[in-house]
C-alpha cells in the first residue's frame, strides 16, 4: 500500500470526533484490476473515477504490506469494522484502517513528519475511540475462511496472461487429498468446485490435517451435503436440531425409510459445528436451541463453529454486580 | 402523607403502588484505596533471622494482595467517574468512565427492571444534564441502545460525546433515571457523576527509542495525551497496565526491527497496531484482522 486511502467510512467516529478529519482529496481513474469486484467498503464496486485521501505527504520509499479483506480470511468475524482501504496493486478490498475487538490496524506511518494534518486528527480520534473499546470482545483466529476459494475463481483470470497459480497450486493445495481428486485445475474447474462444494467446506477441527504452506486443509462435509444443509445456514442448524431430537418412531415422519440415517447425519453435524463451550449438557437440542438461539452465529475463521456471538458476550460481560 | 414522601411511587397508569426503597446514599465504583503507607513500617527494627523469616512469609502473603489492589487501581484509572445518589438496594448497578472525548455510562438492571429511552407512557426517559461548574459541551444526543418498546433493560451502555476546553479537568453531571418494573416505578433517581478528566495514558511501543520515536511521543504530548515510550523487546504485561491505550509503531517494511514483536505480551488494553510490525503483532496475538496479509 502507499500513502493514500479510499472508501473511507467518513461518518465513523474516527473521522469526526473529537476532531473532524479534513482530508486532501484527489480523483483518479479506477484501476483495471478493481473493475468487476466488490469489497466491504464497496459493496457495489468502486466508482470510476474514485476518490483518494492523503494520509502521508508522499509515497513511502518502499512498498508496505497489503491486507486484503475480501480474500476469505477474516471478514466473517462479527463486529469487525472496515474503515478505510489502501491503494493496492493486487486487489480491491485492501484494508488500511480496521478494528476487531480491542485491536485496531493503522496501515500508515505515524511519524508526525510524514502524517498529513487529517491523518494526525484521525490518529488522535482512533486513540480515543479505542479507549472506548477496552471491554470489546472478539474471537481467536484459527483458519482462513472458505471465501478464499471464490477468490481463486477470478484472481488474475482476465489478464492477457492469466495468473494460473491460484487455480493450479493454491486451490488444490488447500484441500484434503480426497477432495483434490474431484477438482480440475483450471478456472472452469474452480467454478465447478465452488458451485458444488463451497457451502459444505470446513476445516480447523481438532484432528484435521494441516499443511506447512497452506495451513488447515479443507474437507467437504458429506453429512451436510447428503442432507442438503449448508453448514453455515441458520435453517440448517434448525433442521439438524429437529432431526437430532427425534425419538425412534415417536414423531411424525420419524419412521420414514432412511430417517434414522438422516438423524445420525444431523447429530454428527451438530457435534461437528456446535462449539463445545455452548453445546447442550443433559438437555434436548430443542431446549438448548430455544435458549441459545439469539446468542448464536456461525464463524468460519474460528474453525467453522456455531458459537456465541462475541458481541453478545461483550454485552453480557458488562453485567455490573448489584449490591 | 404523599406516596412520594413515603418512598412510594406510582407507575404511570398503574393503580398498584408498591414500596420502593428511596433512601439515597453515596456510593463509588472502582475506587479501592491502597494502604496509606505501602511499606507499612512493619519491618523496622526486625533483625533476627526468625523475624526475617516471618517477615518474608508475611511479604509472600501480602504481595499478591498488594498486587491485586494495584491491578484494581490500575484498571480503575483516573478516568473512572464517581457516582453518588444510588438508592440503597437499587435494582441496577452503574459505572461510568470519561475521557476528553466521551462519557460512557454502563447500567445493569436486575431481571424485570428497566428505564426508558423515550416517553412511552411508563416513565420519563433517561436524561443527562451538565452541572454548572462543568465547562463541557455535549456534542449530539446521548446515544442509547436500540429498543423497540422504548425500554432499556439488562446491560445498557449510554455514550455522550463531549468537548472540553483544553484546561478543563473537572467534570460534574447528573443522570436522571426513572427505574421501573412491570408494576411500579421507583422515585425519580438523580445520579451525580463527578470527577477529574485526566489525559489518556498512551504507551507508545517502538522497535528502538530513537528520534522517530521521540517525534511520536512529542506529537502525542502536544495533542493532550500522556505518552510513554517503550520497546517491543522489553515491555511486559505489567508495563501495559497503567496505560489506557497501546500505540504499537512500525517503520516501513524492511526498515522495522522484528525484535520482540511476536513475543509481545497479551494484555487487556486496547491496542493500535501500525504498519508492517502491526501485521506481525496482530497475527501473533491471534487476531484474524491481519491474516489477509499478501
Amino acid at each position: 500500500m502507499d500513502h493514500m486511502g479510499h472508501g473511507l467510512a467518513l461518518s465513523h467516529p474516527i473521522f469526526v470526533h473529537p476532531n473532524r478529519a479534513d482530508f486532501e482529496w484527489s480523483e483518479e481513474a479506477r484501476p483495471a484490476h478493481y473493475v468487476g469486484h466488490s469489497s466491504p467498503l464497496y459493496p457495489d464496486g468502486a466508482p470510476d473515477p474514485y476518490r483518494l485521501a492523503k494520509f502521508e505527504h508522499d509515497k513511502p520509499s518502499v512498498a508496505n504490506p497489503t491486507l486484503v479483506s475480501h480474500e476469505g480470511f477474516f471478514t466473517d468475524i462479527p463486529g469487525l469494522e472496515n474503515l478505510a482501504e489502501g491503494r493496492s496493486a493486487k486487489a480491491l478490498g485492501s484494508l488500511s484502517l480496521a478494528r476487531q475487538g480491542r485491536w485496531f490496524y493503522w496501515g500508515y506511518s505515524i511519524d508526525p513528519t510524514r502524517m498529513t494534518s487529517a491523518a494526525k486528527d484521525t490518529l488522535v480520534n482512533v486513540l480515543y475511540y479505542m479507549n472506548l473499546q477496552r471491554d470489546s470482545q472478539t474471537v481467536d483466529f484459527v483458519t482462513k475462511t472458505r471465501a478464499i476459494f471464490r477468490v481463486y475463481t477470478w484472481l488474475g483470470r482476465s489478464g492477457a496472461q492469466p495468473y494460473m497459480r491460484g487455480v493450479e497450486e493454491h486451490l488444490p493445495g488447500s484441500l484434503v487429498p480426497e477432495l483434490r481428486n474431484d477438482y480440475t485445475a483450471s478456472f472452469e474447474g474452480a467454478d465447478a468446485f465452488v458451485a458444488k462444494y463451497l457451502d459444505y467446506l470446513y476445516t480447523g477441527k481438532p484432528g484435521m490435517a494441516k499443511d506447512q504452506k497452506y495451513g488447515w486443509l479443507f474437507a467437504a462435509d458429506h453429512d451436510a451435503m447428503a442432507l442438503g444443509t449448508p453448514n453455515h445456514a441458520r435453517s440448517s442448524l434448525e433442521q439438524w436440531v429437529a432431526l437430532a431430537d427425534e425419538g425412534a418412531g415417536s414423531e411424525s415422519g420419524a419412521a420414514e425409510p432412511g430417517r434414522a440415517e438422516q438423524r445420525e447425519r444431523a447429530r454428527r453435524c451438530l457435534a461437528r459445528y456446535v462449539h463445545p463451550s455452548i453445546a447442550p449438557k443433559g438437555e434436548t437440542w430443542a431446549t438448548w436451541y430455544a435458549r441459545e438461539r439469539s446468542r448464536l452465529c456461525f464463524i468460519d475463521s474460528t474453525g467453522f463453529w456455531w458459537q456465541a456471538d462475541p458481541r453478545v458476550l461483550e454485552r453480557e460481560a458488562r453485567q455490573i454486580t448489584t449490591k | 402523607m404523599s406516596l412520594r414522601a413515603r418512598g412510594l411511587a406510582t407507575k404511570r397508569g398503574s393503580t398498584q403502588p408498591e414500596l420502593a426503597t428511596a433512601a439515597c446514599h453515596t456510593d463509588k465504583f472502582g475506587h479501592i484505596g491502597l494502604p496509606g503507607d505501602r511499606t507499612c513500617g512493619f519491618d523496622k527494627g526486625m533483625r533476627s533471622s526468625h523475624c526475617k523469616s516471618l517477615l518474608h512469609r508475611m511479604r509472600l502473603l501480602l504481595l499478591p494482595c498488594l498486587l491485586a489492589l494495584f491491578a484494581l487501581r490500575a484498571e480503575g484509572l483516573a478516568q473512572d467517574v464517581e457516582i453518588s445518589g444510588i438508592p440503597d438496594g437499587a435494582p441496577f448497578g452503574v459505572r461510568a468512565r470519561i475521557d476528553r472525548a466521551r462519557l460512557v455510562i454502563d447500567l445493569s438492571f436486575k431481571a424485570g427492571w428497566h428505564c426508558y429511552a423515550r416517553d412511552v407512557g411508563g416513565g420519563d426517559p433517561v436524561r443527562l444534564r451538565m452541572r454548572k461548574a462543568t465547562h463541557a459541551t455535549w456534542l449530539g444526543d446521548l446515544v442509547l441502545p436500540e429498543t423497540k418498546d422504548g425500554k432499556l433493560a439488562q446491560n445498557v451502555r449510554l455514550v455522550q460525546q463531549l468537548r472540553l476546553p483544553s484546561d478543563a479537568v473537572d467534570f460534574d453531571a447528573v443522570l436522571d433515571l426513572m427505574v421501573c418494573d412491570a408494576l411500579q416505578c421507583l422515585e425519580p433517581i438523580e445520579l451525580r457523576l463527578h470527577g477529574r478528566v485526566e489525559p489518556l495514558r498512551v504507551l507508545c511501543v517502538v522497535d528502538v527509542i530513537d528520534e522517530h520515536a521521540e517525534r511520536i511521543r512529542g506529537f502525542l504530548d502536544e495533542r493532550g495525551f500522556k505518552a510513554t515510550l517503550a520497546t517491543y523487546r522489553e515491555t511486559t504485561a505489567a508495563d501495559c497496565e497503567p496505560h489506557d491505550v497501546l500505540l504499537c509503531d512500525s517503520k516501513l517494511f524492511r526498515a522495522a526491527k522484528l525484535d520482540g514483536v511476536r513475543a509481545f505480551p497479551k494484555t487487556n488494553k486496547p491496542m493500535v497496531a501500525v504498519g508492517f510490525l502491526g501485521t506481525e503483532l496482530l497475527e501473533a496475538q491471534g487476531i484474524a484482522l491481519t491474516a489477509g496479509y499478501i
